[in-house]
C-alpha cells in the first residue's frame, strides 16, 4: 500500500466463482483498508476484529482464504492459527504482522501458515499471496489433508521401542479400555492417541483432543463438560463441552495431571456414569465415549504427591503406553529427518537432497530434549532458510549449534567413557569418539580430525561408510 | 510503568515521508468509502497516541507500537514509523521505556492524525 499500487484485478469478472477470504484485522482503519484491496480484486470479504470472532466464522462461513492479523486483543495470533487450520483444514492462510522476528514468521510457516507479510502490506504483495493462497486451496484439498497430516502419522521407524508401541495400540485399538500415554513433551502423544481412535471402530467417530494444561482452570469445567447459556458471565450461549462433542468417539485429555482436583472428581465421575452435567445444567447426559489420556509427568508420582486422585489414576491407567524419547530411537532418527526434509521441502517447493553425514553425526549425537518436535522443527528451519541442496552443518539453526556446542562440551567423550563402552566393538566405540568430537566442533570435520589426528579425508571415508549401514548403527 | 535509561527522544522530522501519496492511494482503494477510511484513520492514531502515552504494562505497549507501526506505515509515514521501531527495540532491552519517549511518539502521532485529516478530501 505504501509501494506500487496494483491494477486491479476482479477475480468475478475474470469467470471464477467469488471466493470469500476471512481477513481478521482488530485495528478498524487497517481492516476497511485491507478489504478495500481485496474488494477491489473481486473477492467476497468477511471481517472478523477478535479471535473469539473469527473462530466462530471459520466454522459458519467457511471461508476460502484467511488473512490473519497475528497480534490480536484476545488470542496469541499463532494459537488462532492453528485453531483455524484444525476447524477448517486444508485452508490457506495469509499471515500479516508488524512483527519482523524470523523465528515468529517460522513457526508461523511450520505452524502450516501459507505466507507471512509484514505490515505495511503493500497492495500487490498482498494481492498476490492471497491469489496463490486460493489457487493453492482449491487445487490440493487432498495435498493439505496430507499437509495438515503430521509427519510421522504412521510411526516412522522401526526401532525396538517404536515396534513396541505399535503392537500395543494395535491390541487395544478395539478395546473400550482407557489408554493412558506417558512420555516427554514431543514424542508424540497426541499422535499415537489419534493412532488408538483411527484403528478402532470408532474411526468414523469424532477425535476430539483437549489440552487441561493450556486451558485455565476456571474454565476446564466448561471446556470439558460445557455449559448452558447463562450459567456464568461470558456464557451467551450453550456449550457442548469436548465430552459431549466426542459422542460415538474418542476424547483425548493431554497433561490430565494438571487438572484441579474438583475437577478430577467430575471426571471421575463421568467415567463411572457415563454422563455429563454440563455447568449450570440440571440433567445429565448419556455419551458414549472412549478416554485416551496423556502426561509427560510420572502420573504415580502426582498420585504420591496428592496432586492426582489415586482412584482417577487407576481408573485411567488400564493400558499404559510409554513413548520413548528420540535419543533412545537413534535408528529412527535419520529416517524422521529425511522424510520430514522431503515433505518440508515438497510444501515449501524447494529441492533438499538429503543430510551430509557430518550433519547424520551431529544428529545422533544430540540428546533432542525437545523430541521428534524440535527435529521437525530444525528441518522446517532448515528448508525456509536454505534455498535446498544437501543439508550442511552450516545450515543448522543457531540455536541447536548452541545447543550441540553446550552438549559436546559438558559429555565426557566418547559416549560416556570406557565404563559406557561395555558390550561395544572396538568399531563402535571408534564411531562414537568420532561423531562426539564432531559435535564438540559443531560439526566441522576438519577440526574433528585435528583433534582426533586423522586426516579429514579418513573421517570423510568413515562417514560416508557409516552412511550406508542402515541399522547397523552406533548409539 | 516505571521509567527506565531513556533513548534519545525520536525527532518529528518529516523527511522521506510519503504521507500525501500512501493516503491518496489509500483513498482511492476505498471509493465512496474514503472519507469514512480517512476518519478512522485519524481516530485509530489518536487512539494509539493515548495508548503509547499511557500504556499500564509493557504488554499493552507492545501491541500499541505493533499497531503504531502498522497504521503509520500504511499511512506512509516513515517517521512515526522509526520513532515506534525505536520505542519497541528499547522496550525489548529494558521492558519498560521512558515517558519522554513515549509522549515524543505520542505527539507525532496525534500530528499525524491531524495532518490525515487535513489531506482528504482535498
Amino acid at each position: 500500500m505504501t509501494a506500487t499500487p496494483a491494477p486491479r484485478r476482479p477475480a468475478a469478472a475474470a469467470g471464477g466463482p467469488r471466493r470469500s477470504i476471512l481477513l481478521i484485522e482488530d485495528m478498524a482503519s487497517l481492516q476497511m483498508a485491507y478489504r478495500g484491496i481485496l474488494q477491489g480484486a473481486g473477492h467476497r470479504v468477511i471481517t472478523a476484529a477478535s479471535a473469539g470472532e473469527a473462530r466462530a466464522l471459520v466454522e459458519s462461513a467457511r471461508p476460502d482464504a484467511v488473512v490473519l492479523d497475528l497480534m490480536l486483543p484476545d488470542a496469541d495470533g499463532l494459537e488462532l492459527l492453528q485453531d483455524i487450520l484444525r476447524l477448517r483444514p486444508g485452508v490457506a492462510v495469509v499471515v500479516v504482522t508488524a512483527d519482523r522476528s524470523i523465528p515468529r514468521a517460522v513457526e508461523a510457516m511450520r505452524l502450516g501458515a501459507h505466507d507471512f507479510i509484514v505490515k505495511p502490506a503493500e497492495q500487490g504483495r498482498l494481492l498476490s499471496s492471497v491469489d496463490t493462497a486460493l489457487s493453492r486451496g482449491a487445487a490440493s484439498a487432498g495435498k493439505n489433508e496430507a499437509r495438515n497430516r503430521p509427519i510421522g502419522m504412521d510411526f516412522i521407524g522401526t526401532s525396538p521401542a517404536m515396534q513396541r508401541v505399535e503392537a500395543t495400540i494395535a491390541s487395544v485399538a478395539a478395546s473400550m479400555a482407557t489408554v493412558f500415554i506417558t512420555g516427554e513433551s514431543g514424542t508424540g502423544k497426541e499422535l499415537a492417541a489419534l493412532a488408538v481412535h483411527r484403528r478402532s471402530n470408532r474411526a468414523n467417530g469424532p477425535f476430539i483432543a483437549l489440552n487441561c494444561g493450556a486451558i485455565p482452570q476456571d474454565l476446564l469445567e466448561s471446556e470439558v463438560f460445557g455449559h448452558v447459556k447463562g450459567s456464568f458471565t461470558g456464557a451467551i450461549a450453550n456449550k457442548p463441552g469436548a465430552a459431549a462433542a466426542a459422542d460415538g468417539g474418542t476424547l483425548f485429555l493431554d497433561e490430565v495431571c494438571e487438572m484441579l482436583p474438583a475437577l478430577q472428581t467430575k471426571l471421575l465421575r463421568f467415567l463411572q456414569t457415563s454422563t455429563v452435567t454440563p455447568v449450570g445444567a440440571t440433567k445429565p447426559r448419556t455419551v458414549n465415549v472412549r478416554i485416551v489420556c496423556a502426561t509427560n509427568r510420572d502420573p504415580l508420582d502426582a498420585v504420591r504427591r496428592g496432586q492426582f486422585r489415586e482412584d482417577l489414576y487407576y481408573r485411567l491407567f488400564v493400558v499404559p503406553l510409554h513413548m520413548p524419547p528420540l535419543r533412545e530411537r537413534a535408528n529412527d532418527m535419520i529416517e524422521i529427518a529425511e522424510a520430514a526434509l522431503m515433505r518440508f521441502a515438497e510444501e515449501e517447493g524447494r529441492r533438499f537432497d538429503g543430510l551430509t553425514p557430518e550433519v547424520e553425526a551431529l544428529f545422533r549425537a544430540h540428546p533432542w530434549p525437545g523430541n521428534v518436535r524440535q527435529l521437525l522443527n530444525v528441518i522446517r528451519n532448515i528448508v525456509v532458510l536454505n534455498p535446498g541442496g544437501a543439508v550442511t552443518p552450516a545450515m543448522l539453526p543457531d540455536g541447536l549449534v548452541r545447543e550441540m556446542a553446550e552438549n559436546a562440551t559438558t559429555a565426557v567423550a566418547p559416549a560416556g567413557g570406557p565404563a559406557a563402552w561395555t558390550g561395544m566393538t572396538l568399531a563402535q566405540i571408534e564411531r562414537a569418539a568420532i561423531e562426539s568430537a564432531i559435535a564438540r566442533h559443531g560439526g566441522s570435520v576438519p577440526k574433528a580430525a585435528r583433534e582426533l589426528d586423522l586426516s579429514p579425508s579418513t573421517l570423510y571415508r568413515k562417514l560416508e561408510g557409516w552412511r550406508g549401514e542402515g541399522a547397523a548403527r552406533v548409539r | 510503568m516505571q521509567d527506565a535509561r531513556p533513548i534519545a527522544p525520536p525527532t518529528p522530522s518529516e523527511a522521506g515521508d510519503d504521507v500525501a501519496a500512501a493516503m491518496d492511494r489509500l483513498c482511492a482503494l476505498s471509493g465512496q468509502g474514503a472519507a469514512a477510511l480517512v476518519r478512522q484513520i485519524g481516530i485509530d492514531l489518536a487512539m494509539l497516541a493515548a495508548l503509547v502515552e499511557h500504556s499500564p504494562d509493557a504488554p499493552t505497549l507492545r501491541r500499541a507500537l505493533h499497531d503504531t507501526r502498522a497504521l503509520a506505515g500504511t499511512c506512509g509515514a516513515g517517521a512515526a514509523m522509526a520513532a515506534a521501531d525505536a520505542l519497541r527495540d528499547s522496550l525489548m532491552g529494558c521492558a519498560v521505556s521512558a515517558a519522554a519517549d513515549r509522549a515524543a511518539l505520542a505527539a507525532i502521532l496525534r500530528a499525524l492524525a491531524d495532518r490525515v485529516t487535513a489531506l482528504w478530501p482535498r
